[in-house]
């Protein structure tokens, strides 16, 4: 319940749609009861005395109340459908903004794809409690009240035959509706290994045609088929029971209904449109009942939903900037982290007092094996992450006390992969700034060697890539991320680089790229390549988080039996290996 | 005003030029409908005649018991109660007619309740050997397909043939056909009998169909469209969060959270205003057939009782239209939006019928290639592929002798992986031919070909299951100590050894996720428990990271021993250790050699190497 309060706020914007909505439900619910009643009056007050004068009067009302009704449904359901998309768009805008506000380490604990069901599935399920099975139990229990209010009035015997009906209605459909949901749930569980399979030997086909294996995968699908329709025919046989006792209940039911009141009529105790009414009212009355007692399976399956949709809301951004921070003032480029202690989690401390200072326009070239903890480095720089301990500066300013926004204008960064958005190239390069001046894009795209594939593309800056466009390769990708650095005019640059290696031709154009971009400009690169790093103007080499030796590549190689010296030839290695 | 309704026709607009933007690219049916239903009886149903013949016979049968009612609650009202007619009855009287009455309601639910569950029995039985028969013919299908396939069509496509539409034909085919012919017939049938009962009041009912069929198949459409649209709006909102949550990184880098969260607004706003539109028709068409409804309702009680006044017809009759109308108008209902549907129905059909009639692979040839030496040999090949111009290979001619180690190398679309296709026959050259061991394998078996030529692709690939079952996938029949014995030859069997269940770990999509490194180990181990006299390896190493990268090298120039052997790679100190270096350029062989003759002549291969050799 105190899930559903914090939903409160979002409800209350819409309050006002979703009263009228309830209340218009109301009279559409009242005027659809109504119809039988006045078929009743019909029967009793004017055919069976023969007062036909009353005739066009009554008539008149047995066409206008499902002609008002069909009316007052279609604002109504407007109206609270309205309310509906409204609420949920409110949600769903708050969720993404909180969600891409939210630390990295938040997104390193939670993969996109359990995000994105958050924000698209369980909204909608927020969405259908609140304009679907919300009304629906609201105006299934006034029919469902009603009808069994005005049958026992008019008539206690056939309530009581309703009521029985209506119990057994409800008792032969949980009955069977179990045994169907346990089919058809191992069914779908079959399903979904028939369909993971299929879907890995689609995709991987060469790798089935390789090995001959045509045949055996025929075999297991045609077997696993036959398994899954096996559990399908028994669902489906439960399905046609249920709709046969269904069927069964309420026929017998409603006749006996008629039966009953009939003899009544016989008797002289009831009218004919008494039964007339109550034998509409029976069938009113069936599939509310069903609702309602299914009720409570549907709401906890959606109370899931909202609970998933609340922790998302409730999560707190764990690096946020204080209220009134300054902004970060730019100058030359000055990194200092002055004894950084930090981990990611508090028994495993990866930095214990590391202290680096790199003067502005140097280019710095982080290396040492996996895990060293050289991205660390750059992300703490980019205050992903807060430290534990010491100070990172720049320009002398602490970065901890600046303004968040103001800190990340200050970096370009060139991630490890490359990440091209669906979008023309144009909006992939101008994603840090995106109305930049055309001629600046250009010059960007130029300086990261992209400008002869943009020039050789009909649709030049226009051309979509991505997902659904134009298929970059590796090299292409790093070159549209590099250009996106550049465009910003960054202070400090932050380049992961790939680690794969690429065809000779892409690797040349990369280099080049780069030697452009580094020069001049303070720069932390993650570097995998001999040359980055023997261009560096300062190389940090790092083991277990901590900084080993730090200097130029001469003076590095020059250390006897010193780590870079060791990483220098294992590269190197890779390069000559085999010479002999 | 005018600024308001201004305001309107432009958001018209601009959700009407949204709409168009979307279903740009939506499938319509260019088929023959008749072709397709009579292939679909012919091949399909006609086998299960009998059953189909009985149910509709039944479905017949049930389509009349709603009418059977209303005709008994006309007789009770008439004969029985004797209402409206102001003519005295005693009980004795009414006794006989009403026990007639009841065991006819009763009998007739009774029927109602067998007939219904032989309809559905007797169908639901055809429907199972249905799909199961078309599944399993397009699992056929698609493995005897040609690869260009695979490649033409994505992976979920394909897959939707198979299990989403052929659940659409059977349910269509089967359960649904029935309904539909039970929603005819109980319109023949009651339409036919009220005409019996009173044509004048029939034909006033009938006057209002028109105008409520024509509101379902004027809105119908629209709300598909509309609904197509919003689906798919919804699925870029799907996309674009996915793409931009994973990310988040690059985002935060650029601090762009602030316009993500606009643009995903200006979607999510896009999504309402169509949401609302399809709500609009909806709604729309539900308020019209509801108000048509009452109308008629209205004026046939009206106009009924109007006549049981000047005694041109009796109470019950009335009391029998009041009752008949309602179905009628179900069935209406039913039959509208049928005609809407079918219509993708047949799109489904139409796609399942042209995978199944997709062209097969090649031409298998007669000669199975036995023991082999793994001599290779391209004589004068050029090959293009189907959807492109420019030849991939152009006139290639070479010799690999047994257990020799070849490197191609070339920029990439240099025809590299062309070659490869040819060897393992998932093309045919389009002029000259490819020979192992003199045998053209144009007129060799594939599958024996790839008994002996086995390829380790650039991405391996891993399938559910265990390691030894991904493994053992190379042959079916190893024995454990193969299987472990090809793993050390990989050196993953160490690895393997660290794990607590050992072979028996669970890997892929619900199991240990592996590193690059090691997959391509699997792959190798895979490859190597086959034993393969020729070993193709594609850029194998591409994708990992230096360190691995060293190792795994050190790996495959041990597995190449005494096979024939070609790999494809951009690296120097891999095609350095063959014995012979081809480098491809644009289709053609520019350069042959060893690695002390290339990398001293002036070309490509010079190129790379002084590259690679300055970092």
């Amino acid at each position: 319940m105190d899930m559903l309060k914090r939903l409160l706020p979002y409800l209350r914007n819409h309050s006002k749609r979703l009263t009228i909505g309830l209340l218009g439900m109301g009279v559409f619910t009242a005027l659809t009861l109504a119809q039988p009643l006045f078929m009743r009056y019909l029967f009793n007050d004017v055919v069976e005395v023969g007062r036909w004068d009353l005739l066009p009067a009554v008539v008149l009302l047995i066409a206008a109340a499902p002609f008002v009704a069909s009316a007052v449904q279609f604002l109504n359901h407007r109206i609270i459908m309205r309310a509906g998309y409204g609420l949920i768009s409110d949600v769903r805008l708050d969720m993404y903004e909180r969600i891409l506000g939210l630390s990295m380490k938040y997104h390193q604990d939670n993969s996109s794809g359990v995000l994105v069901n958050r924000l698209m599935d369980d909204v909608s399920m927020i969405q259908r409690l609140i304009t679907g099975d919300t009304v629906t139990l609201f105006i299934d229990l006034i029919i469902f009240g009603v009808s069994m209010g005005v049958v026992f009035t008019i008539a206690p015997v056939l309530g009581l035959v309703l009521f029985v009906t209506l119990v057994l209605y409800v008792f032969a459909y949980r009955s069977f509706a179990s045994r169907i949901r346990a089919r058809s749930t191992s069914y779908r569980r079959m399903q979904d290994t028939i369909s993971e399979r299929l879907q890995e030997t689609i995709a991987g086909v060469r790798h089935v045609r390789i090995y001959n294996r045509e045949l055996l995968e025929n075999t297991s699908f045609v077997v696993r088929t036959e398994q899954s329709l096996d559990h399908a025919m028994h669902s489906r046989l439960s399905s046609v029971g249920l709709g046969t006792a269904c069927t069964l209940i309420a026929g017998y039911g409603s006749a006996a209904v008629m039966i009953i009141g009939l003899i009544q009529v016989l008797q002289g105790n009831l009218q004919y449109g008494d039964v007339f009414a109550v034998n509409n009212f029976v069938w009113m009355a069936l599939n509310p009942a069903i609702r309602i007692t299914n009720m409570a399976g549907q709401l906890t399956e959606t109370f899931v939903s909202v609970r998933r949709v609340v922790e998302v809301l409730d999560e707190v951004p764990s690096v946020p900037s204080a209220p009134n921070a300054p902004d970060l003032v730019r100058d030359e480029g000055v990194v200092e982290f002055d004894n950084v202690h930090f981990a990611y989690t508090p028994d495993n401390p990866l930095y214990r007092g590391l202290n680096l200072t790199v003067p502005a326009g140097s280019t710095v070239a982080l290396v040492g094996h996996t895990g060293c903890g050289k991205t660390t480095l750059t992300t703490l720089l980019m205050r992903h992450w807060d430290i534990q301990g010491g100070q990172i500066r720049i320009d002398g300013q602490d970065i901890s006390t600046v303004n968040l926004r103001s800190l990340r204008r200050t970096f370009g960064v060139v991630l490890q992969d490359p990440v091209v958005f669906d979008g023309t190239f144009r909006e992939n390069i101008a994603y840090g700034w995106h109305d930049a001046p055309e001629h600046l894009i250009a010059e960007a795209a130029r300086a990261a060697e992209l400008g002869d594939l943009v020039a050789r593309l009909p649709d030049g800056y226009d051309t979509i890539i991505g997902t659904h466009g134009v298929k970059l390769s590796v090299g292409e990708k790093q070159r549209v991320s590099i250009a996106r650095a550049i465009l910003k005019d960054p202070l400090i640059l932050i380049m992961d680089e790939a680690t794969s290696s690429l065809d000779s031709e892409s690797e040349a154009l990369i280099q080049r790229a780069l030697e452009r971009v580094l020069r001049g400009r303070t720069s932390f690169v993650v570097a995998h390549r001999l040359s980055t790093i023997t261009k560096a103007d300062m190389i940090v080499v790092m083991d277990s988080g901590a900084i080993i030796e730090q200097g130029r590549h001469e003076e590095l190689l020059r250390i006897p039996g010193g780590h870079y010296r060791g990483l220098y030839e294992e590269l190197q290695g890779q390069v000559k290996e085999s010479t002999t | 005003m005018t600024g308001y309704a201004a305001t309107l026709k432009a958001q018209r607009a601009r959700a009407e030029r949204l709409m168009d933007e979307l279903l740009k690219d939506s499938e319509s049916y260019d088929g023959k409908i008749g072709k397709d239903l009579s292939r679909l009886w012919h091949d399909y149903l006609r086998e299960h005649r009998v059953p189909i013949f009985w149910s509709l016979v039944i479905t017949l049968v049930w389509s009349t018991h709603g009418y059977i009612f209303a005709l008994a609650t006309q007789f009770l009202v008439d004969d029985v109660i004797k209402l409206g007619t102001g003519i005295p009855v005693t009980l004795e009287e009414q006794l006989p007619g009403f026990y007639l009455w009841a065991a006819i309601v009763l009998g007739t639910w009774t029927g109602v309740v067998i007939t219904q569950w032989a309809r559905s029995r007797l169908i639901l039985g055809v429907g199972q050997a249905l799909i199961y028969r078309l599944r399993t013919e397009l699992h056929e299908k698609l493995q005897a397909l040609h690869i260009g396939y695979f490649e033409r069509q994505e992976t979920g496509k394909i897959m939707s043939r198979v299990l989403e539409d052929v659940w659409i034909i059977r349910e269509w085919s089967t359960t649904h056909a029935v309904n539909v012919l039970a929603a005819v017939f109980q319109l023949l049938v009651g339409v036919g009998i009220a005409l019996w009962v009173n044509w004048q009041l029939t034909l006033l009912v009938l006057a209002s169909l028109p105008l409520y069929f024509w509101a379902f198949i004027r809105i119908q459409p629209a709300i598909r469209r509309l609904s197509i649209a919003m689906r798919r709006l919804n699925a870029g909102m799907y996309a674009r969060s996915q793409e931009r949550i994973g990310a988040v990184s690059l985002v935060k880098a650029f601090d762009q959270e602030r316009r993500e969260t606009l643009d995903f607004r200006q979607r999510m706003n896009n999504f309402v205003r169509l949401a609302m539109r399809v709500i609009n028709y909806h709604g729309g068409m539900v308020a019209i057939a509801g108000a048509i409804t009452a109308l008629t309702t209205g004026v046939v009680i009206y106009v009924g009782f109007a006549w049981v006044q000047a005694d041109r017809l009796s109470v019950g009759e009335v009391v029998f239209f009041m009752n008949v109308m309602p179905r009628l108008f179900m069935q209406i209902n039913t039959l509208s939006s049928v005609y809407v549907q079918i219509q993708a129905v047949f799109v489904v059909i139409k796609r399942v019928f042209n995978l199944l009639d997709e062209t097969v692979d090649v031409t298998p040839g007669q000669i199975e290639l036995k023991d082999i030496e793994g001599r290779i040999l391209f004589e004068n090949v050029t090959f293009f592929y189907p959807s492109q111009t420019e030849s991939s290979l152009q006139d290639v001619s070479f010799e690999i002798a047994p257990g020799q180690k070849v490197a191609l190398m070339g920029p990439s679309g240099a025809g590299k992986s062309t070659v490869f296709n040819l060897l393992l026959r998932f093309y045919d050259p389009y002029r000259g031919a490819v020979y192992i061991d003199g045998i053209n394998l144009v007129n060799a078996d594939p599958a024996s070909i790839r008994r002996h030529a086995v390829m380790v692709q650039q991405e391996p690939v891993v399938f559910s299951g265990t390691i030894a079952e991904n493994i053992v996938y190379g042959r079916d029949a190893a024995r454990p100590g193969e299987i472990m014995e090809a793993a050390q030859r990989a050196e993953l069997h160490g690895f393997i050894m660290t794990l607590p269940v050992k072979y028996e770990t669970e890997v892929g999509q619900n199991g240990v996720s592996l590193s690059g490194g090691q997959k391509q180990r699997l792959a190798l181990a895979t490859a190597l428990l086959t034993k393969p006299e020729i070993l193709l390896l594609d850029d194998t190493t591409s994708a990992l990271d230096a360190e691995t990268e060293a190792r795994i090298r050190k790996t495959l120039n041990r597995v190449q021993e005494g096979r024939t052997s070609i790999i494809i790679t951009q690296r120097i100190a891999t095609a350095r250790s063959c014995d012979r270096i081809i480098v491809l350029n644009r289709g053609r062989i520019v350069q042959q050699g060893t690695h002390a003759e290339l990398k001293d002549q002036e070309g490509f291969y010079r190129r790379v190497f002084l590259q690679q050799e300055s970092i």
